[in-house]
């Protein structure tokens, strides 16, 4: 999948989630500080991106996400 | 004033069976079909059935067998629980989570008769199958009995009936041995939480569910399976907090039991004006840490009735419970239940004797006897003081003091407390380097300095010794424990 649509997919989900604008978001926004996201929305989000890639993400990557760039990296990388 | 019950059996026979046959017990909700699914009290009891049928047929001589539950929160997880207690076995709670290490020394002690998971591969699956591939099962094994019609009446009320592992900050994890009498000792005081609700809704039919996440292998989650039945209450089950704003609109849940990262997150939907993401929730039950006073004031003075547990695993959980919302009360632990007994030793440590204190450690009476005195305190290893209004703070923790060249004792989870405060410090653990007070601080290293600076403010706010006078910095994150402690030696 292309890199440009990962992240239009997760643009579009941070903005159902936690109202974030598409444009406040860049591939290095963090996600804790810049988005001002909680813990337990990232989740919601991981939650989210499962299910509109059909993949499970194992817990242990979870705490890799600290930034938008690292969400698109596991999804590039994993999504076929 | 609802009636508490002081067994398992009248719990399974009467409040489910009869009293609250017809109300819903549990819910869950299915991701892959997107439904959530009700289970009312009289199917909930006839599964019961199933499983004390099936255990008794395939596990031969099973009193005091030890059976264990390895896997995340579901209904099978309810339906065993009260199916191996009734049939006579000794449940035995593991966190699926721990490493191999941890979970086979636990399994070796225990020596479990069955182990029940999901299947599911939390890391260890391979070695599990592999040294107790024999006594492994589904945990839907029930489904295939016929429910039992006679209920066996076989717990010794001080017999050992839950064992449930709780992890030092150091050494290897110990088994808490809890009773019937333990459990049940607990119930008024918990059950008084529904009944608090419903005085401040003045609502005496109030019927209130609870969206339980935490996992069950812990107690404060789990004892909700005895007290909510009381109530003829409904516990809406959650396997994973991933799909917490989900399920929380598909199972409308007015209380939650709470640790501070989620009551961080829940505080910041209400502080932005997102109140409404949370459905129904206006009661969230805060236990097993320090919880920041500020946030459970902005909680309460936006409509949420907040509700703070204090208690242990060895104390059965909820060995004081605070329902004070006002300013100068919502950051103690409460006022004590009339259930128990409490005394603070001349150094602070806050100590607890009654019924739910548990019968020991499992195999170790030698670390029994350092928690239990000859006169039956349980020592909390947590120092407290009271205000004149009769209320508990808890102020820090007796085993990681920091005492000082000077004398000065000095609390390191009140100084991390603090360090929290400051956004760039991810996490930190404060100990003693070189007889100073110091600190070890995960965070960016583009953030040190700032971090740096926030400690020489904060500096400035405290006793002179109190000062950190050691900053060290960890790029990665600091080593935790099996509860997800962080590790201090």
């Amino acid at each position: 999948m292309e890199r440009a649509e990962i992240i239009s997919q997760i643009t579009a989900i941070l903005e159902d989630v936690a109202e974030v604008s598409p444009e406040d978001v860049t591939e290095s926004s963090v996600l804790m500080d810049d988005l001002d996201l909680s813990s337990m929305e990232i989740l919601t989000i991981v939650a989210d991106l499962e299910e509109t890639f059909g993949l499970r993400i194992p817990e242990k990557e979870l705490r890799n996400f600290v930034t938008m760039g690292d969400l698109v990296d596991y999804l590039a990388a994993n999504v076929g | 004033m609802i009636k508490v019950l002081d067994n398992v059996y009248d719990l399974v026979t009467l409040n489910m069976e009869q009293r609250f046959s017809e109300r819903v017990a549990l819910r869950f909700y299915d991701k892959e079909t997107d439904e959530v699914t009700a289970v009312h009290y009289k199917d909930y009891a006839r599964d019961i059935r199933r499983a004390v049928n099936y255990f008794q047929s395939t596990i031969p001589d099973i009193k005091g067998k030890k059976i264990c539950l390895l896997n995340k929160n579901s209904y099978e997880y309810a339906v065993n629980t009260f199916g191996i207690i009734l049939a006579g076995g000794v449940l035995v709670l593991l966190n699926q989570h721990k490493s191999w290490d941890e979970l086979s020394y636990e399994l070796g002690l225990v020596e479990p008769a069955a182990i029940l998971t999901d299947g599911d591969d939390y890391g260890t699956k391979e070695q599990l199958q592999a040294a107790y591939g024999s006594i492994l099962r589904p945990m839907d094994g029930f489904r295939a009995y016929e429910p039992v019609a006679e209920m066996p009446r076989c717990i010794g009320h001080d017999d050992l009936m839950i064992l449930m592992f709780t992890s030092g900050t150091t050494g290897r994890s110990k088994g808490v041995m809890l009773s019937e009498r333990n459990f049940f000792s607990v119930m008024r005081a918990h059950v008084q939480i529904g009944e608090r609700m419903m005085e401040y809704k003045h609502d005496p039919e109030l019927v209130v569910s609870q969206y339980t996440v935490l996992p069950m292998f812990h107690l404060g989650a789990f004892i909700c399976l005895f007290s909510w039945a009381h109530g003829g209450w409904a516990l809406n089950i959650s396997g994973d907090i991933r799909n917490f704003y989900k399920e929380i609109r598909r199972m409308p849940s007015q209380v939650m039991a709470v640790v501070p990262v989620i009551m961080n997150s829940l505080h910041k939907d209400v502080m932005r004006g997102r109140k409404e993401r949370l459905g129904e929730l206006w009661v969230p039950i805060c236990s097993s840490a320090m919880f920041d006073p500020q946030v459970m004031l902005d909680m309460a003075t936006n409509g949420m009735f907040v509700v703070q547990t204090y208690g242990a695993t060895e104390t059965c959980g909820d060995g004081i419970i605070n329902y004070a919302q006002d300013a100068k009360h919502i950051g103690a632990v409460g006022q004590g239940n009339d259930y128990l007994d409490y005394k603070l030793e001349p150094d602070g440590e806050l100590c607890i004797r009654g019924d739910s204190i548990m019968l020991g450690y499992y195999k170790d009476p030698e670390a029994t006897a350092a928690v239990i005195d000859k006169d039956g305190w349980f020592h909390t290893g947590d120092l407290a003081r009271v205000d004149e209004d009769g209320y508990y703070y808890i102020t820090g923790r007796k085993k990681n003091l920091i005492i000082l060249d000077s004398g000065e004792n000095v609390s390191p989870e009140e100084l991390e407390g603090m360090l929290e405060k400051c956004p760039a410090v991810q996490e930190c653990i404060v100990k003693e380097l070189g007889k100073k007070i110091g600190v070890v601080v995960y965070c960016e290293k583009e953030h040190q300095q700032t971090v740096r600076d926030f400690i020489a403010q904060m500096n400035r706010t405290v006793p002179l010794y109190k000062r950190i006078g050691v900053v060290e910095f960890s790029e990665t994150p600091l080593p935790r424990n099996g509860a997800g402690k962080l590790v201090r030696k």
